[in-house]
């Protein structure tokens, strides 16, 4: 088969959406191990044409990058316009799997995209109203055009039945997989006391006030440590006694952290699947993670589940994850196991199997 | 290419925050795909070039040599009021608006004429923190969202390890001017009983302080901070707080202002104090002393929040967006 695959998220630093796409692409080649074409495809500003290359270095993939300048209209335009169609850039292929950034029409082959999840649907306060927009119309014409919907969890794939609309038999689950950097063994960070580690991009949806609260209740001997986001930025809510912010930290960094934390906390209201909840059982942190039963696949049974609205059982939460320490470290570090960007690889490829049938 | 002449004349005026900020800035935007910074300044530190500099180039020199150019990137609040490009000025505190009594009479009144104007004619304003971005939209009438916070940095210099000064001493990092609080620094060094070196340029009003040490080299300061029982920094007021972050990435426990800036930099890693409060600011620095190693790797972590990469990233998009 010759796949064609959408990577244009990866021209801005990496985001979930691009973590996604980066990894499931390096898991699609593995998993094609050579039987099938891999292409990547993006149109992308001149920008983008340098961060491309860079972020897909030492991949086994043809590069196509269309050079656009005003990409993300461009984009948006041609999605919404409908043509020419893909074949006149890239020639015939077999398979074109898009991203969340556009969805360009074809004239043939298997159509496939991935759903992150449906937050501008579920909860419009939660994202702009231009965000809600695009989404809006790349749902509609996912619905109305793409053969097979991949999603980052059960969850998610409900959500895209129900939401979208979309027939069961065309959605297919594809776990995001763990990052290499996110191991058990390592240097271990030391924040000079016991440290509750979380991360976190602030916004409402990853709900901290409801995890500072919790912290009050577990005393002072015990900081809070907040990574993610920028720096700097409005953050009334983590002002505090025993907080600390980290702001945006690398990958290699916040695996440190995960390793030297007493207990890694994810209290989100809702998520597409958790990836920080696999990536602390990664390196080996008790985990407490939000009830919200988005975040049911992620936990498995590794994780201690705590109301994500309620601060006195976060904390308590908190306390039996401190005791049970050795036991959910092992637990944690057995159920990731799974989640490897090769077994989403090889969804994608059974599904694009099936559908060219 | 996006190419944005970029005031460089503080570096010539002088070593404080701003000549800090630009260098640290252009180091980062430099070999920057797709972007280009080019280098504007005029004359030197005489007087009759101070002079020329603040009435006539940057409200005609600076923008004119901009014409070819695709913006124009003003590295402090001085700037043009009309340009033939968009043009973004940079807010480093608004300590001149909000506490004109801590300045001297010329300053506060050729200041003040120039940076409202300047800043509501800007199609951008950087502020170099959250706190300075609410000062400005509060105390200059700007819209919200033509504020950009792009943050601030320190030297790579500044690390926890290498030669540490002797001796058992705190430390205070400031120009000898009333802002900086140095009375009550050294009337709460003095409760506490430690020793007390200052380090900063003569300013002005007056202010002296036992422990002066005058000016030193950066790699001196380094050492001191390293050597230090910690930074006492209770500013009056400030847009940032450099001194903060240089501490904290050098590996000293940071006492320093409750609320402001300060605060906001210190992002849970100091001692605050309410700087007014001689006695809570004796108290802090004790308790720095005594959780020491605990402040010192708290600190550490959050100084990597900070970086000139993330400053020029910031700078990056917001020229993307002009140009």
């Amino acid at each position: 088969m010759r796949i064609v695959y959408d990577v244009s998220p990866l021209s801005h630093p990496l985001t979930g959406v691009g973590n996604y796409v980066r990894g499931s692409l390096a898991g699609l080649v593995e998993a094609a191990g050579g039987k099938h074409e891999v292409v990547a495809f993006a149109p992308t500003s001149p920008a983008g044409r340098k961060a491309i290359p860079r972020a897909l270095d030492g991949l086994d993939v043809e590069l196509k990058l269309v050079p656009l300048p005003f990409s993300q209209r461009w984009r948006d335009a041609w999605s919404r316009l409908a043509r020419p169609a893909l074949e006149r850039f890239l020639g015939d292929f077999d398979v074109f799997h898009y991203s969340d950034w556009m969805y360009p029409p074809q004239a043939g082959g298997v159509r496939a995209t991935t759903v992150h999840d449906l937050v501008p649907l579920r909860f419009p306060d939660w994202v702009t109203p231009k965000t809600a927009a695009m989404h809006g119309a790349k749902y509609a014409n996912t619905a109305r055009t793409a053969d097979l919907v991949f999603v980052n969890s059960e969850y998610t794939g409900r959500d895209v039945v129900e939401l979208l609309g979309v027939g069961e038999w065309r959605v297919r689950v594809a776990y995001p997989g763990v990052k290499e950097a996110f191991g058990p063994d390592g240097e271990r960070a030391d924040l000079g006391r016991p440290y509750v580690l979380t991360v976190a991009t602030l916004e409402p949806r990853k709900n901290l006030q409801t995890l500072v609260a919790a912290h009050r209740l577990l005393g002072e001997g015990m900081l809070l440590a907040v990574a993610g986001g920028s720096g700097w930025g409005d953050q009334p809510e983590l002002r505090g006694p025993n907080i600390v912010r980290l702001g945006f930290v690398p990958d290699d960094e916040l695996a440190r952290l995960y390793r030297g934390a007493a207990v890694a906390v994810y209290p989100s209201r809702f998520e597409g699947f958790g990836m920080p909840i696999t990536e602390a059982m990664a390196c080996g942190a008790p985990t407490v993670a939000s009830a919200h039963e988005s975040m049911d696949e992620a936990s498995g049974a590794a994780a201690l589940r705590a109301d994500p609205d309620d601060p006195e059982a976060l904390a308590a939460g908190i306390r039996e994850a401190l005791q049970r320490r050795d036991e959910l470290v092992a637990a944690g570090l057995e159920h990731v196991r799974r989640f490897t960007w090769r077994a989403a690889g090889e969804a994608f490829l059974a599904g694009y199997g099936e559908a060219s049938k | 290419m996006i190419r944005a002449a970029v005031d460089v004349s503080p570096l010539v005026q002088t070593r404080a925050g701003t000549a800090r900020h630009v260098r640290g800035l252009l180091g980062a935007l430099t070999g920057r795909e797709g972007i280009e910074a080019v280098p504007r300044s005029f004359g030197g530190t005489g007087r009759a070039a101070s002079v020329a500099r603040d009435t006539w180039w940057y409200y005609a020199g600076l923008p004119r040599s901009a014409r070819e150019l695709d913006l124009l990137h003003c590295t402090t609040f001085r700037g043009p009021l009309r340009a033939p490009v968009p043009f973004a000025v940079t807010l480093h505190d608004l300590a001149l608006v909000r506490h004109p009594e801590l300045f001297p009479r010329w300053h506060r009144v050729s200041g003040r004429a120039g940076i409202g104007p300047v800043a509501r004619a800007a199609d951008r304003v950087f502020a170099v923190s959250e706190f300075t971005r609410r000062e400005a939209v509060e105390l200059l009438a700007l819209a919200e969202e033509r504020v950009v916070v792009i943050g601030n940095a320190v030297e790579p210099l500044f690390t926890a390890e290498g030669q540490a000064a002797e001796g058992d001493y705190v430390l205070a990092v400031a120009t000898l001017e009333p802002r900086k609080n140095l009375r009550r620094i050294a009337d709460a060094a003095a409760r506490a009983g430690v020793e007390l070196r200052v380090v900063g340029a003569r300013g002005w009003g007056g202010v002296e302080t036992p422990g002066w040490v005058g000016e030193v080299s950066d790699g001196e300061l380094a050492s001191l901070y390293r050597g230090a029982a910690a930074l006492v920094f209770p500013s009056l007021y400030e847009g940032f707080g450099i001194p903060v972050l240089e501490a904290m990435a050098s590996g000293a426990p940071v006492v320093t202002s409750r609320g402001g800036a300060t605060e906001e930099v210190a992002g849970g890693a100091a001692v605050l104090v309410d700087p007014l409060d001689v006695a809570a600011i004796a108290a802090g620095i004790e308790e720095a002393v005594s959780r020491r190693e605990e402040l010192r790797a708290l600190g550490l972590a959050r100084a990597t929040a900070y970086s000139w990469n993330g400053v020029a990233d910031a700078v990056e998009r917001v020229w993307r967006e002009l140009a």
